[in-house]
Order: structure tokens, then sequence, then C-alpha cells
């Protein structure tokens, strides 16, 4: 929607200010409309009570006259019996309480005692005539106008009869006038003392029809009777205001009257006083003069409307209305504002997207250019000004002048590239620009070429963008570097040497020529770096490649670092016995080699294993696996020798054998190929039955492997804590097997912990972790360490034994006698069990020797406190002989060949 | 305590409460119910004050006990009074006045409303200072003009009445009056019906005849009543009583509401805090005029044009129901 208030500005203050006007002015206009109808009805209702007020006065009047007139037209003999005054009078007055009749009868003072006594015979008992003590009638004889009949009785105006009513000076005055007027004539009734507001009419009733002949002044003798009503003003104007005016308003009625110019009489009706009183609600008062019988009178109301009597239908469509344009104004301000926010906002957005454009195109690592469609320059920012070494704020006009025209080529390539951009729409990437910066260096550039598109899509120039690769492009070649050299060395590394050994098998095959791989294994190199710091072994390294390697190499040998003091060496075409002497000069050059390092000597050495590489279908992982073994023979027949692998040497089989356990072992772990074995004990003084836990394996194919043919590999190449803990691990949930299903068996199960483990901190904590949810297990385990393991780490067993016993298991010291066998140590050793190597055993029932060296043991491991068993017992004799000796327990084949232990 | 005790005695708890709030008028009809004059005012009281106050009405059945045993009502009455005090008494037709107010509340402490007592209360006692009310009169001269307008020669009126104390009273206030203006008057106080009829007889011998109350005539007959005047009768009839109207040819009849409604007015007033001594003590005011067309069409007489044009035409009971 296009409003009008698009173009200008609304300030909040503005439009509160207009919807205040129209909300007040709405609220006038609601308030005047409601009131004005009020008043108007207001102004309808007073018209009415006073029309009704002069009306029923006039009635009240006519009634008077009327009856007056009745009277009149009677005879004195038929005005009882005829039942029209008396009833007619009864008729029109009944249920008025606004009008009383009065038959005022003149009597003279000569006969009042006789119109007393009259009236008192005609029913009216205590019938007295009483007035006023006003005495104004000086002149002849005095006259009474006493009250003597009441035609409405009602018990208020009792109190009238008897009374003189021509002895007050306002009814006399009034009296005086209707007689010798032959009218009517009215007076305020009121007296200073009466409570009552009301007018006196009085009409006078002749002895003669010809009265108008008679003299005004001699008219009083005539006249016989005065018949007078009167109208009680408050009670007729309360009943109008009851009969006209709805009962929720709150009016007040004063009625004025003038007794005299000085002495006013007003009287007020009310009714709900408080809200007339209530000075914030709007009031309307009326006033207007009417009169009774002349007598002038003021009638007054005041108002306050109520709710019902509001116009609030159209004042509340004037505030709805009202409320609807202010709720107008607030959309289209809103609306307006809205817009105009949103395009401020949209300019602020575009003014700081241009912005931003503009710091990133200025702050960009990348050069930006945008040329027109024939190549000049229309922008360029401070990167690409660098980048040509150009001001930016007054660059050549053509792009194309920006390369040098030593650089021809160059600048063909990105004329062609912008022309592609241009005429055929394409993008072009173009890499390694070359362009002269300020410095006269040459810098490489990528370029990407872009068409520039206006806002219809035409193209209208080129975008070019500018990166300087040429430290990425150095970055890049030292990566690749990297990759391939050894930083420390500037050799080949391990990965590039792999690959260049591969190469060289290829190249074997390929060409069936014979080349050869050596693996170089410093000597002495740990000394250098433990004696004079890493520095000082690199330095080593780089002086040696430097000064020994690269001088004697042949030009196409290849000579890669693959680890700390490890160098591989591929000498092409060449045999083994060419090679075997190259390696062995090359021994030589290098123990002659002398490193000085902070005035220190140092030598090295180096052992070599030598492959041949020819047509065997070796792997560079075999080449490397063969040559390291070689290497490794060298190294343990004395270093600083030439070993050479060949299919051959047996030696290197068996290295090669060994090798293989590693893996095999940990993989028999994993299918499950090792099993434990039991070997039961004798006790031979009647103990507590024991049994050793042993480890077996099978191999690939299903056969039982010895423990001889996998253990020292395992301990060679470090997996006997990884076996052992195998063996604890299922034989602690074998042994808890077996509790829960036989409660009763008290054997000890002896399991066995290699020196390894014992050496190894890591294994205090699996024990810890393995023993200790099984405490109630532990009377029954029994652990064997040999001696060996424990003298080659005493104070490390020593930990690992007292954590043992801490948790409540037994220990046993295996192969007792087989090593240094110190009974000095024993005594410190928290062991219970001391078992007795075999070979003492085994033959002592014949060598008496050994019987010796076993009873010496057991003697002893009994001082200590310590139960002995017997190993390799093999028959009766030597079970007889240890009985005799009093060992506790025998164990070998001659009492229990291991068996497969099923749980 | 069990409900069904509970329950009524509440009732009574409230109803009482309820009574403590209104004022209680004592009313003492002189006569008995089933008298229409008494019961018209009595029923016309009733109906104007019933917001005014709680009336128990009381009897003296005036018309049929004798003097004795009226005493001794009297006396009940005025112990139950003396028992009940209420705050005020409305004392309906003479005896009310004769045998409770004057003997017994005079001047006391409990105010007096009488109504309908008969030409003069002060045989009673009244003016009292606790006592106003309204006499009943009768315009018996304005009557006799009338009478003499139809009858064109008056010199003698005969009364057939009862013969209760009361009408003895109105025949010689009447006769006082009639002698005063000229007019000669005999009075027939007759017990039963047949005296009565014996009466009319006798009566006609004057120039007109006026029939007081039937209600103490024994064996009293309407129909034949009326029957019998219109064969036997020739003189001009005239009664102030508005049941009288069947057997006579005109009435100016006084009206009981007026009485009741007036009693109530005074009881109102006086409960309201008026004196009684302040309020006059008036006449009755309303008189209306009957003719009996029926009994008029039989004679000669004729009824001034005047009271001819305003009197209301008596409507025989058969005629009124269709």
């Amino acid at each position: 929607m296009k409003m009008p208030f698009n173009k200008m500005h609304f300030p909040w203050l503005k439009y509160l200010a207009v919807s205040t006007i129209i909300f007040i002015a709405t609220l006038w206009t609601a308030s005047w409309l409601a009131q004005e109808h009020f008043k108007k009805t207001s102004n309808n209702y007073f018209v009415s009570i006073v029309e009704k007020t002069q009306s029923e006065i006039s009635t009240l009047i006519s009634l008077h006259v009327g009856v007056a007139a009745n009277t009149l037209t009677l005879s004195s003999l038929e005005d009882h019996i005829n039942s029209n005054l008396s009833l007619y009078i009864n008729a029109i007055s009944k249920n008025r309480d606004d009008i009383a009749f009065f038959a005022l009868p003149k009597v003279t003072d000569d006969r009042l005692d006789a119109f007393e006594k009259k009236k008192q015979e005609e029913g009216y008992l205590n019938f007295h005539v009483f007035g006023s003590s006003d005495n104004y009638q000086q002149n002849g004889d005095i006259i009474y106008f006493p009250v003597s009949d009441i035609q409405n009785n009602r018990v208020e105006n009792l109190k009238n009869l008897g009374r003189d009513v021509y002895s007050y000076l306002n009814f006399y005055d009034a009296i005086n006038t209707a007689v010798e007027k032959n009218t009517t004539s009215a007076a305020w009734s009121h007296t200073s003392s009466d409570n009552h507001h009301g007018t006196a009419i009085f009409s006078p009733i002749y002895d003669t029809n010809y009265i108008d002949l008679i003299p005004e002044k001699e008219r009083m003798q005539h006249v016989q009777l005065i018949i007078s009503s009167e109208i009680f003003l408050e009670r007729l104007v309360k009943k109008i205001i009851n009969e006209l005016l709805p009962a929720d308003i709150a009016y007040r009625v004063q009625i004025k009257t003038m007794r005299n110019p000085k002495e006013s009489r007003t009287t007020e009706l009310t009714q709900l006083a408080e809200k007339l009183d209530t000075p914030w609600l709007p009031k309307l008062q009326f006033s207007q003069e009417l009169s009774i019988a002349d007598k002038p009178l003021n009638l007054t109301l005041t108002v306050v409307p109520s709710l019902t009597q509001l116009s609030l239908v159209p004042a509340l469509l004037v505030l709805l209305v009202g409320l609807g344009w202010i709720w107008l104004i607030f959309i289209l301000v809103k609306q307006g504002l809205s817009q105009q926010q949103a395009r401020e906002q949209a300019q602020k957005t575009l003014e700081s997207e241009r912005n931003q454009a503009k710091r990133t195109l200025n702050s960009l690592g990348e050069g930006v250019i945008t040329t027109d469609n024939a190549g000049n320059i229309q922008y360029l920012n401070p990167k690409a000004a660098e980048l040509f070494s150009i001001d930016a704020q007054d660059p050549p006009k053509l792009f194309m002048a920006l390369f040098p025209e030593s650089l021809i080529s160059e600048v063909e390539k990105v004329m062609s590239a912008l022309n592609e951009a241009i005429y055929n729409n394409n993008s072009a990437q173009l890499h390694n620009i070359k362009m002269i910066n300020q410095f006269n260096d040459t810098i490489l550039l990528d370029m990407t070429v872009s068409p520039l598109h206006n806002e219809v899509g035409h193209i209208q120039g080129a975008t070019i963008v500018l990166e300087d690769v040429t430290h990425l492009e150095e970055m890049r070649l030292q990566i690749e570097k990297m990759a391939k050299y050894d930083h420390l060395t500037g050799l080949y590394n391990r990965y590039e040497f792999e690959h260049q050994l591969k190469n060289a098998i290829l190249s074997a095959h390929k060409t069936k020529q014979q080349h050869a791989f050596c693996y170089l294994d410093l000597d002495q190199f740990k000394v250098v770096n433990d004696t004079a710091g890493h520095l000082a072994g690199d330095q080593l390294l780089k002086q040696l490649t430097g000064n020994v390697f690269m001088l004697n190499l042949p030009g196409n040998a290849v000579l890669g670092r693959l680890g700390g003091d490890e160098f591989g060496l591929i000498l092409f075409n060449i045999n083994i016995e060419e090679a075997t002497k190259f390696c062995q000069q090359l021994i030589n050059d290098i123990r002659h080699f002398v490193f000085i390092w902070q005035g220190k000597r140092f030598q090295v050495g180096v052992s070599i294993g030598l492959v041949a590489i020819d047509l065997q279908k070796l792997s560079v992982e075999q080449c490397l696996i063969a040559a390291d073994t070689a290497c490794y023979l060298a190294k343990e027949k004395g270093r600083n020798r030439v070993e050479y692998a060949s299919a051959d040497n047996s030696e290197i089989s068996q290295r090669h054998e060994e090798l293989s356990w590693v893996e095999r072992i940990p993989r028999a772990i994993e299918e499950n190929r090792l099993k434990l074995f039991i070997q039961r004990m004798l006790p031979l003084n009647h103990g507590v039955r024991h049994a050793e836990i042993l480890v077996r394996m099978y191999d690939e194919q299903g056969s039982l492997l010895l423990p001889s043919q996998f253990i020292p590999a395992a301990e060679r190449y470090g997996i006997m804590e990884t076996l052992d803990q195998w063996v604890i691990k299922t034989a602690l949930i074998n042994i808890e097997k077996i509790h829960q299903m036989s409660a009763g068996d008290t054997t000890i199960y002896s399991i066995n912990i290699s020196g390894q483990s014992l050496a190894n901190e890591k294994f205090l904590q699996f024990i810890q972790t393995e023993l200790s949810p099984r405490k109630t297990l532990m009377p029954f385990i029994c652990f064997e360490i040999t001696e060996t393991a424990v003298m080659s780490n005493l104070t490390q067993a020593l930990q690992c034994m007292h954590l043992i016993k801490s948790m409540g298991a037994s220990l046993a010291l295996d192969d007792f006698g087989s090593g240094l066998s110190s009974f000095t140590y024993l005594r410190h050793m928290p062991i219970d069990y001391l078992k007795i190597d075999g070979a003492f055993v085994q033959n002592m029932h014949e060598d008496k020797i050994n019987r010796a060296i076993v009873l010496n043991i057991h003697q002893l491991s009994h001082v200590f406190n310590v139960k002995t068993i017997a190993e390799y017992v093999e028959n009766k004799e030597i079970i007889n002989e240890l009985r005799t000796i009093g060992v506790d327990f025998a164990q070998g084949y001659g009492i229990h060949k291991p068996e497969a232990w099923l749980v | 305590m069990r409900i069904q005790f509970v329950l009524p005695l509440l009732s009574l708890l409230i109803i009482s409460a309820h009574d403590a709030c209104a004022a209680s008028c004592f009313y003492i009809n002189s006569y008995h119910e089933g008298y229409e004059w008494s019961d018209r005012i009595q029923a016309q009281f009733a109906r104007d004050a019933q917001d005014v106050c709680r009336t128990t009405y009381h009897y003296l059945n005036a018309k049929n006990d004798s003097v004795e045993k009226l005493k001794n009502k009297g006396v009940e009455i005025a112990n139950l009074i003396a028992l009940q005090q209420p705050d005020i008494v409305i004392a309906a037709d003479d005896a009310a006045s004769h045998y409770v107010v004057s003997p017994f509340l005079k001047n006391g402490r409990i105010p007096v409303v009488y109504v309908g007592i008969n030409w003069d209360p002060k045989p009673y006692g009244y003016p009292m200072d606790n006592a106003t009310g309204m006499t009943e009169m009768w315009p018996v001269e304005d009557v006799l003009s009338v009478v003499q307008h139809a009858t064109r020669a008056l010199q003698q009126i005969a009364i057939v009445t009862g013969s209760g104390a009361l009408e003895q009273k109105d025949a010689e206030e009447i006769k006082k009056i009639c002698n005063r203006n000229g007019v000669g008057l005999t009075a027939y106080f007759v017990n039963n019906f047949e005296d009565w009829k014996k009466a009319v007889i006798n009566a006609q011998s004057a120039d007109a005849i006026y029939l007081g109350t039937n209600q103490a005539i024994k064996n009293w007959n309407e129909a034949e009543a009326i029957s019998w005047l219109k064969t036997h009768n020739h003189r001009f009839t005239f009664a102030s009583l508005g049941f009288m109207n069947p057997y006579v040819m005109f009435s100016l009849s006084k009206s009981p509401e007026e009485f009741g409604h007036w009693a109530a007015l005074l009881t109102k007033a006086i409960l309201n805090g008026d004196q009684p001594w302040q309020i006059p003590i008036i006449p009755n005011h309303q008189f209306i005029p009957y003719y009996n067309e029926s009994l008029l069409n039989l004679t000669p007489f004729k009824l001034p044009s005047t009271i001819q044009r305003h009197a209301l035409k008596y409507m025989p009971k058969q005629e009124i129901a269709p």
C-alpha cells in the first residue's frame, strides 16, 4: 500500500499530539452528545413539569371554581342532600392529597357563640373558632370566616377546623379582594410557623344573584360563605415529578414563593441528594416562573443525569469513530514508520554492506580488479595495487598495461582469459602467472578472471581476482622436500627411502639387474647421546652423513635415514660380494671417523645387514625385516661387521621365527588358542592339596605347542606381561567357578608370574584390580615367581610380593637353586613356599650331593618357616627320599602329568 | 431436642418477633358478625389499616344480647385490653363506647378512636383526652325537605323500627328535629315481622313512614316484606340505612365505609404521634341518595328533580344478577 506518508518524516510526538487532540475531541464530542441529549430530555422534562404543574394548578383552581359554582347554584336546602357536592368533592379529590376544600361561613361577632353551638350539634363536638392575634378589623362589626367544614377529610386538615382564616393578614386581603371583586383570589397559605408550602384560594358565595350591582365596599355584607381550597404545592410538584421524572435521576426542585417582597419561602424536594452534592458530576439547572391565581411562583429544577439518561449510543458511536480514527492513524503511522525504518534499515544495510564489501576488498589478501569491456580498469583494491606496485588512486587506464613487456607470454595468457570472460562469458583460472614487483623480484600470481554482469545480466566487463602465491609455492616446495628428506641429515627419510627401495626392487625385476640393500645401525651412538646430549648426537649424524657417507658412496647410491641411528643404503648394479666389500669399507671409514664435541672425542661403529635385491620376489617390508634381522645378527656377533641375509642362513631363520611370536601370541589370545593346564602336587606330609596352573598354546593348525616353544620368544620380545595377565585372569575365573560349584575345594592353585611382569609398575595395579574383588579366593591362590626374575629386579619384585601378601594370597619362589640361591635374600622375601629346582631333585635318589642340597634347602626353608616343594619328581624312589627329608610337597610327572584344566 | 419441636418454636419466635414490630389495634365491634352495617365498617377499617397495625376484632352483639350480658361482655373485653395493652382501641358504634370505652378507658393511657356513635357522643363521656372520632349524624332536616316535596303536605311522620335502645335513641333524635320543624312523629318499635306489618298498617295514618333497621326484627322475610309493602303501603317511605333500600322509596344512606376509613386514618395519625385530643371530632359527611323506582312508580309521589337527577337508582338484587 502506497501511503502519503512515504515521503514524510514521522516523529512520534507529532502523531501522539494529533491522536491526543482527536481523542480529547472525541471524548468531548461524545460527552457533549451524551449530555446534549440529556439536556434536551431534561429540558423537556422540566417543560413537562412546569406545564403539568401549571396545568394541575389550573385544574385545581377549576375544581375550586366548580365547587364554588355548585355551591352557588344549589339551594341551601338541598346542598347536603344533593349528592353532587359532597360526592363530587370526594370524587374529584379522591386520592388527591394536594388539595383540600373548606367552607368558610361568614360569622358575625354577635352570632359566634350560636354558630359554635350549632356546629357542635352537627357533630363537631369540640368546635371552637380560633384565629391569629392580628387585629386589623377596626371599622364596623367584627366578622369571622372560620373553617367550618372540610369536605375531603384528612386528619391533618382537621387542624384548621374552626380556624378564622379572616384573622390572618394574607388571607384577609385575599378574602377582601375576592369578596369585593367577586372573583377568585389566592394567598400563600403558609405562615411562619407552618411547615407546608401551599396556596389558599377563595371564592365568595353571596346571598344575592345580583352582587355585581352592589358596590364593592358593600359586598361584604352580602357574602354568606367563602369556598376555600388549599393547594399543597410540595405534594403537587412532588407527585408530578415522580410521575414525569425517571426514578434514577437525581434532582432538586426548589419552590420559591414570595409572601411579600421582603419575605420569601423556598422549599426543596430532593432525590439522590448525594449525587447532587458530588462536585464532578455534570448538573443541569432549569428555572421557570409560574403563577397561582396571579401569585408568582418560581420553580427551579436541578438534575444530575444517570447513565441510562445519557445518550450513550451516539456518544459511543462517536467514541468508536474517534478511536477508529486514532487506530487508523496509528496504523498509518506505524506502517509509515515501519516502511521508513525498513528503508533506512535497508539503506544502512546496503551502506554497511557496501562499506563492508569495500573494507573486505581492501582487507582482502587477494587483489581485485574490475575492468570494462574494453579492458579499462574500473576499480582495483589496495592489494592489487600492491601486487602491481602502482598507486591505487592513480592506476593506469588499461589493465594489460600493468604487465611489463618482458613478460609477453604471461600477457598473452591474461589477455586470452580476459577475452574469454568478456566475450564468451567464461571464467578462467590462471596459475603461477609471473610478475615483477617493485623490488624487481619475480612473484607468482594466481588469477581468476570472471565476466562481470550488470543488473540485467549483461556483461559489462571482467573481474580479476589476484592471489600472490609466491610464498605458497615456496611452501609447497618446502613441504615436498620435507616429505621426502630427513631434516637433520638432508637424506631421504624413511618414507621416501622405502619408495626408492620399491623402485629399486622393481628396477631389479625389470632390468634383471642385482642391487643391494644395506641396513646400517650405528654402534655406540647411544653413548654419545647419553653423555654429550642429543645436540651432539644430531651433530654427529650430520657430520657422519656429510663427511663419511656422502663422500664414499657411489654416485647412483641412495641413502636414507630410517630411524634415530639407522640408515638405509641402496647400491645399484652390484653383487653381494661387491656390496659386502663396500660395506666393510664403509665400516672401516666410520670406525675411523672421530667426532669431537666440546673437546671430547667420540667414535662410533656400524653394524650392517645386507640383503640382495634381485629376482626374488621380496617386498619392501620383507627386505627391511631381512636386513634388520641381519643387522641384529651382526650386532649380536660383535658389531662393526656386515651380515648377509641369505636364504640358507639358519640364524636368520630362527631369528625370523622368534620374531613371528611377537604377533602370534597376541593373535593366539585373540583366537582363544591359549589353554590352561593343571599339574597337581602330592602333599607328602598330609598338607593341603596343591596344583600348578600351566599355559599351553595351540598353533594355527591345532597342534599343541610346549611352553619352551613360545615362552622364550615372549620373554625376549616383551610380551610375557600380556601372557601373564591372560593366565592370571583366566585362572582366577576358573578358580571362582570351582568354588561356586564345589564349596569344599581347598586346593591351593599356583599361578606363575614372569620376571617382566614383576618389573613393570603397571602390573601391580593389575594385580590389585584383579585380586581386590576376589578376597574370599585369596587363601586358595599362590603366585609363583622364579628366583632369577626376583633377583633381576629385587626392589620391584619385593613391592609386588608384599602387595600379593597383603591381598591374602600366598607366594612361592620357583626354581630355587638354579640361580643365585642366596638364603640371605630368602629371609627378606615374604614367601610361603619354596620350590626346589628340579635339577637337584630328578636324580637325588642316586646323587648324594643333590640329595644333600635338597636336604639343606628344605631344612633352611623350615627355619624361615617356608614350606618346600620338590619339582621333577618322576618316581617313587624320589618320593620316598623326599618324605625321608621331610619335603612338604612333590610335583612332577611321577605324581601327575599336566592335563587340560577343564572347569 | 427434636427438630419437630424446634421448627414450630422457631416459627413462633419469628412470628412473635414480627408481631412485636407492628402496632396492635384492638377493634370493638358493637354488633355481631353478619350485621351488614358493622361488617362494612369493620371491613373498610381492615382494608385501610392493614399496613398500620395488627388488629384483633372483638364483638358485643348489641342487637341481640341483653344489657346485663353486654355489660359483662364489656368487662371481659376491658380485661382483655388491660391484659394485652394494645396501642390503640377502635370502638365502632355506640355499644362499644357504652360498655367498654366509657366505663374503662376514659382518659386512660390507651388512645381510643370511636366511630358511628349516633347523634351525640357526650352521653359516653366524650370528648375525652385520649379519644377522638367521627359521630354518626343524619341530616334529618334536609331529608324532611325532600319528604315535604314528595308528600306536598307533611305534618306527621311515623317511625317503624326495631325495639333496641339505639332505635329508640334514633327515634328520639328524629322526633326532636321533626318537632322543631313542626312535624309530628309517632314511633312503632317492633320485635317480629308480623308486628312490623301491623305497625306499618297503623302508620298509614301518617304522611310518611321512616323505616328504621330491620336487623333485630325476628322472622323477617325480605321478599314478603317487599311484596307486602307494595300492596299494603300507600305512604311515602324513606330510610337512612342502605340495606333498607329494598323497602323504601327514598333513602339518604349513611356510608359505613366512611366510618371504617376514618377510623383507619385516625388510627394511623395517632400511631404516628398525633395526640387524640388535638384531632377534632367531626360528623360523617357522606350520604348517598337512592330511590326505589319499583315502589315509587306505584305511588303518586315525586322526588325533587335535582334529587331525581343525582340520586342513585336502587337496583334489586335479582335485577343486578343477570
